[in-house]
Formats: C-alpha cells, structure tokens, sequence
C-alpha cells in the first residue's frame, strides 16, 4: 500500500512563511507513506511538530487542521468537539487522525514549529525515596542539538528548558570531522562559551547546584579537556571511563560514564530511561543519531553494547527511509537495493538507497552480533527501543520495511523521543545522581565490531532488504514518554 | 563454455560459485588454454561486475558473490598458468592505513584487481608506513594501494607517503590511495599517483597507471 500526504499552505497570509522555515523551499511538503499513520507521525517524520495542548488525548480543539482532500472518517470525539458543520467542512483534530489514504492538508500557520529537543513529561517516575533535594541542571549536549533543563530535584518537574544548535557545528557535522577540522582548545572553548549560554538561559539566578552532562565519548573527552587522540584513531579508546568533573562558567559539572571508544554516557542516559537496568525479560536498545550505539540487556545483569557508523545516511529525514520503504513496497527498488526504471523524477537516487543499506546494515548486523554473543534469538527479544535524534524520527513500519532492526518482530519495537534527555533530567533528580549509571555502564561489556569477523559477514548479509512487507501490523503511534 | 563461465561470474547467484570451478575444470580438460580462458571470460566477467557496481545497479553483496565465483576459478587455473609460464603482469601491495582497521572497502578493491589480472598483496588493516615500506621491498610491486575511511586517518596516508620516499622507493611504484573521505584533491596533496571513488573504479585506475 502506498498513498501520499500533502501538506500545504493554508491561503491565510503569514503561513507560508512559516512552511518556509521549517521546511526549506517551497510551501508544500509530500509524505509517502507505505502504512496508515497518525498524523503526528507523518508530521514528525517531516520535522514537525504540531503542539498539542490536551497532550493529544482528544479533548480539546487546539490542534485542528484541514482537510483539502482525502480526510479520514471523522471520530466521536471530533464530531463532538467540533461540529458537524466544520467536520463536513474537512476539518479535524490532528491529534485523532490515522490516514489511510492520499491526502491534502492546510496547515494553519502557528500551530506548527520545527521540532527540539525536550525533556519529556511534566513529571518523572523517579521513587520519592530516591529523590534529592534542591534544584540541578540537566544537559543533553548531543552532536546535532544541546537542551538543557533545570530541575525541581524533589519533584522531578523541569521548571525551564531550552535546545540550541550545538556549537560545534560549525566544524563540522559529526565529531571526526570536528576533530580534525580544529584543535581540542578551540572545540573546547567554543563548547564551554554554548553549554555556559544554555545554562545561563534556564538558569539565570544560579539556583541549581550542579551540571549533570550526557554527552558522546569525543564531546565528554572536550569537554573535561582531555586528549581526544586515542578516540579518533584504532584502538578508538576513551582515556577514561568514570563520571568526571569539570567547570562551566563558575558551575560545577559531572559527566555521565563512558561505555566505549563511541558508546558515551548519552548512550547510558537513553538505556537508563529506557528501563535496561531493570530489564526482566531481553531488550534491546537502538541508539540512532549522527552514530549508532546499540544495547542488550539480558536479565540476570549481563549487559553487552557495540557502536555502528550508520548515521549520516539518516541524517536526510525520516521522510527519505520512508520514500525508500514506499519505493521497496512498489516494486521500483528490489531486495538487493537496485532502484528499477526510476522516472528522472523519481524523490530518491540510487546513492540514497545505496547509502541507506549500508546504515542499516550496520544497524542490523550489530544487533545480530550481540544477540549471538548473548545466546539469544531476535524472537526473545521482548523489547527494542528506538531512539536517538534519527531514530526518534522513525515511524516503525518503515522500519520493520527496511529491516533496521534485524528480525525482532515490529511489534516489539517502541519508538522514543528524547531517551537520553529524559534519562539525564531522571538521574539530576536522584540523590546520588551518578550511582546508577555507574552501577549500569560498568556491567555493560563493549563489543568492538571493527574486527570482528562475524560483524563483517553478517554486515554484508543485512545489506539486503526484506525480500517481503512484514505482516501488515497495524500503525502504533508514539507513546507518550516514559521515564525509567 | 568461455561464454557460460563469464555470465557464471556476472549473474551472482550463491550457486554459481561452484558452478565456476567446474565450469573452469571443464574448460581446461577440454583444452583450452588457462590464459585464453583468463583473458576471454574473468577479466571481461568482472570487468562488467565492476562497470554495474559504478552504474549502481548491483551493490556490495552481489559484487563479493561475483568476485568469490572469478576467485574460485582462478584457483582452478593457476597451476595451469604458473606450468604456462604466465605470470600476472603487475604487483600492487595494499593495506589500510595506521590508525584505521575498515577493511571491506580494501577488500573489495583487492578483488576487482584480481579480477583485473593484478597480483595482489594484501598486508590487511591498521598498516604501519614500514610495514609498506618493507613490503615493497620483499614483493618489488609497481603499485602500492592505500585505503583510509575516517577523516582522523587519513593523515597516515601522508606518513606512509613519506616513509616509502624516505626509503628511496619512489621513483619505483605508483601509488593509488581511495576511501570515502579521500578526494582527488587530498590525493594530489599529499603526492599520490591516483585516487579511485570506489573498487570499480580502482581497477580502472590502477590500469591507467600501468599504462594499460
């Protein structure tokens, strides 16, 4: 099944502009889609977000949109809420709507903004027990994107949160290129002068007592000031492991504990809010942002984690994996990536799907290894999260379609949003913030893939996509987030 | 039965694998030359495999079944072509840079230049500059091939550079250097001979630089 949405201005002056500035060129966006899907996913997948003032629970009118065309049969709720007059008229509440088929949408200007970073739900589930007194500021400096949030400690509410370009960015897109474009000094400094400007902004009066930073091994590395050279070339190893301190503008910082020359404490932040540490029964945990870390945690203790360079490939949008998953569905690209009879104007080259297999199957093939290196099958698997500032972007059918997450059945992988932000903001909370991470990071053994034999045979194996749709499953939109 | 061979290597089928080696066994019984059966059915097979590969119309895997297939029946014809006295008329020694272990990349590459007729010699992954250095002088290649993958090592292409300079080897390889961060600009940088965007394109190139 393949059906497109159409996202277009609404004729009202203003809203153009605000498409523009979101969107890039052009005032309308396209989403092909190979699965019905919420709204809220289709717009996710584009970067947008559509505020949702009732939390997207149907009860208020705050995220009505149009429907030009195709619009789906309208819900109790929004016939109630609504009217029958504005129903016929095609309008519905975003929140409710599930797609089936081609449509057209206008967008009306300002419910619309670029998705951020945030740091999840009003409240965390952290036991009262277990919480700290006073407030503390938690940051996730991630590659692409740096949200800080300063936090009531005791009752784990965030009382002010901002997400900023990360500063780095201008040296490049991922971490290597960074290094190598610029000395340590120069990344560092410039580093200190944005997570000094994020903490400023939420926390202007100097109430918190501490920094508590997740970041990737090459930023923590910056940022406490050590010597990055072991990180960027074989054996690829952090100089240390454990939380350390550091100052940012007169504030006392702690980073998060390193797993592994590229599996960093933002990897342990998202397996912590994830629930790995407690984990009862296999899970798994695909980390997907400008790197891929992946995580299994066995129950009984045994925790085992590798890192994939499979992130630029996801960098161009969940819409390009979901133009290729459309593309796999209709015949025009076959199992072994080969783009057939593509008209000139067809949305994705060649390269583009090339580069995605390769993404994927590093994804895939990662998993693959420390599922046999844990003695375990996909199908134990009871639980694959999915997070990461790409991954978060993923609706699932697209994908079990591509085959990212190897054979763990598609019903069983969850897709998050801000894992190692919310995870972060938990610990900041905690009365010893750092014990739990310390107590997950050093039982987690780091699996190096880059010469492993069985990572590169299985690498070129998951390079294939599913010869087949998986069973038709239907679309689970987002959960709302969890914490822990 | 030259022919058959050929679309053997071309079609990348797992079976086919096999299928070249008894389809090698078959040619050489009936008496055709092991050369003729070279240069009439692998070299043009892979050179075909190679020319997909660029068009991207096959990918990694299809292109590794196909060079594991050519591989099988060159092992078939070997001692035909060694008793023959034919030698492979060039050596290229590779390796991926210190620093770096990326090796399928690299391999690929030493596939394509066999399927090109090269001898290779693969000195594997995280390659010391004397170890190249040392390496040239045991094997005498007219190439030398690095690979580096990451931006941090690509550095090392420039040591090992400058190590095989510094021995005095020179004026006797050429050098071809490739990798997903490695441009024709970085090549002529650093003093390479040619740079490849990819396996296919190695073989071409380090035909050109043998002047073939």
């Amino acid at each position: 099944m393949t059906f497109s949405v159409t996202l277009r201005a609404a004729a009202t002056s203003g809203v153009a502009g605000t498409l523009d500035a979101v969107g890039g060129p052009g005032t309308e966006r396209v989403f092909v889609a190979s699965a019905p899907c919420t709204l809220v996913d289709v717009l996710a997948a584009l970067d947008l977000t559509l505020e949702l003032p009732c939390g997207g629970t149907a009860r208020c009118t705050g995220c009505r949109v149009r429907f030009a065309a195709g619009a789906p049969a309208p819900t109790p709720p929004e016939r109630a809420l609504l009217g029958d007059a504005a129903v016929a008229a095609g309008e519905r509440l975003g929140c409710a709507c599930v797609l089936h088929d081609t449509a057209i949408l206008e967008l009306p200007g300002p419910v619309w903004r670029a998705g951020g970073k945030g740091f999840g739900p009003d409240r965390l589930d952290v036991p009262a027990t277990a919480r700290g007194v006073g407030e503390a500021l938690a940051v996730d400096l991630g590659t692409t994107a740096v949200a800080a949030a300063r936090i009531d400690r005791a009752t784990t509410r965030a009382l002010a949160q901002v997400c900023a370009p990360n500063p780095l960015q201008r040296f490049g897109a991922d971490v290597l290129a960074r290094v190598s474009a610029a000395s340590g000094g120069a990344l560092r400094a410039e580093l200190d002068a944005g997570l000094a400007r994020v903490c400023a902004q939420v926390d202007p009066d100097r109430r918190a007592d501490a920094v508590l930073v997740c970041a990737n091994p090459v930023t923590t590395h910056l940022l406490v000031g050590a010597d990055v050279a072991s990180l960027v070339r074989a054996p690829f190893e952090p100089s240390f492991r454990s939380p350390q301190p550091f100052e940012v503008d007169g504030r006392r910082g702690l980073t998060l504990p390193l797993i592994g020359g590229h599996v960093g404490g933002d990897a342990v932040a998202a397996a912590l809010a994830c629930g790995l540490d407690r984990a009862v029964a296999p899970v798994a945990l695909v980390d997907l942002g400008t790197n891929c870390e992946v995580l299994l945690a066995l129950p009984g203790g045994r925790r085992l984690a590798a890192s994939a360079a499979a992130g630029p490939a996801f960098a161009g949008g969940a819409e390009r994996a979901a133009t290729i998953a459309a593309l796999l569905d209709a015949g025009v690209i076959d199992a072994s990536g080969r783009l057939r009879d593509a008209p000139a104007t067809a949305p994705v080259t060649a390269r583009d799907v090339r580069a995605l297999q390769l993404a994927k199957g590093a994804i895939a093939a990662a998993l693959d290894v420390l599922l046999h290196r844990a003695g375990i099958a996909a199908a134990d698997v009871a639980a694959l999260h999915l997070c990461g500032v790409f991954g978060a972007r993923l609706p699932v059918p697209f994908v079990a379609r591509l085959g990212m997450c190897g054979d763990v059945p598609p019903e069983r992988v969850t897709v998050w949003r801000d894992a190692a932000a919310i995870g972060v903001r938990a610990l900041a909370c905690e009365r010893s913030p750092l014990e739990r991470a310390v107590t997950f990071a050093a039982r987690v053994e780091h699996v190096d893939l880059a010469l492993d034999h069985d990572y590169r045979q299985r690498f070129v194996e998951r390079l294939q996509f599913p010869s087949r749709p998986p069973a038709a499953s239907p679309w689970t939109p987002n959960p709302p987030s969890r914490a822990r | 039965m030259l022919a058959q061979l050929a679309e053997a290597i071309r079609s990348h089928r797992p079976e086919s694998i096999a299928a070249c080696r008894a389809l090698a066994e078959r040619a050489l019984a009936a008496g055709v030359p092991a050369a003729r059966i070279v240069d009439a059915a692998l070299i043009p097979a892979m050179a075909d495999v190679g020319r997909r590969f660029r068009a991207d119309e096959i990918f990694v895997p299809e292109v590794l079944v196909s060079a594991k297939a050519m591989q099988g029946a060159l092992d078939v014809l070997e001692p035909a072509l060694a008793d023959a006295g034919r030698e492979p008329f060039a050596t290229i020694v590779l390796g991926t840079v210190q620093g770096d272990v990326h090796d399928i990349g690299k391999n690929l590459v030493a596939m394509m230049l066999r399927g090109a007729g090269l001898r290779v010699v693969d000195l594997g992954v995280n390659v010391a500059p004397q170890r190249f250095v040392a390496a040239i002088d045991a094997h005498r290649p007219e190439l030398v091939g690095l690979s580096a993958l990451l931006t941090t090592t690509m550095d090392a292409m420039r040591a090992t550079l400058d190590a095989i300079v510094a021995a005095g080897q020179r004026d006797r390889v050429r050098v071809l250097v490739g990798g997903a961060p490695v441009t024709a600009a970085w090549a002529m940088s650093i003093g390479a001979d040619g740079h490849a965007d990819d396996a296919a394109e190695a073989a071409t190139v380090a035909l050109r630089l043998l002047g073939r």
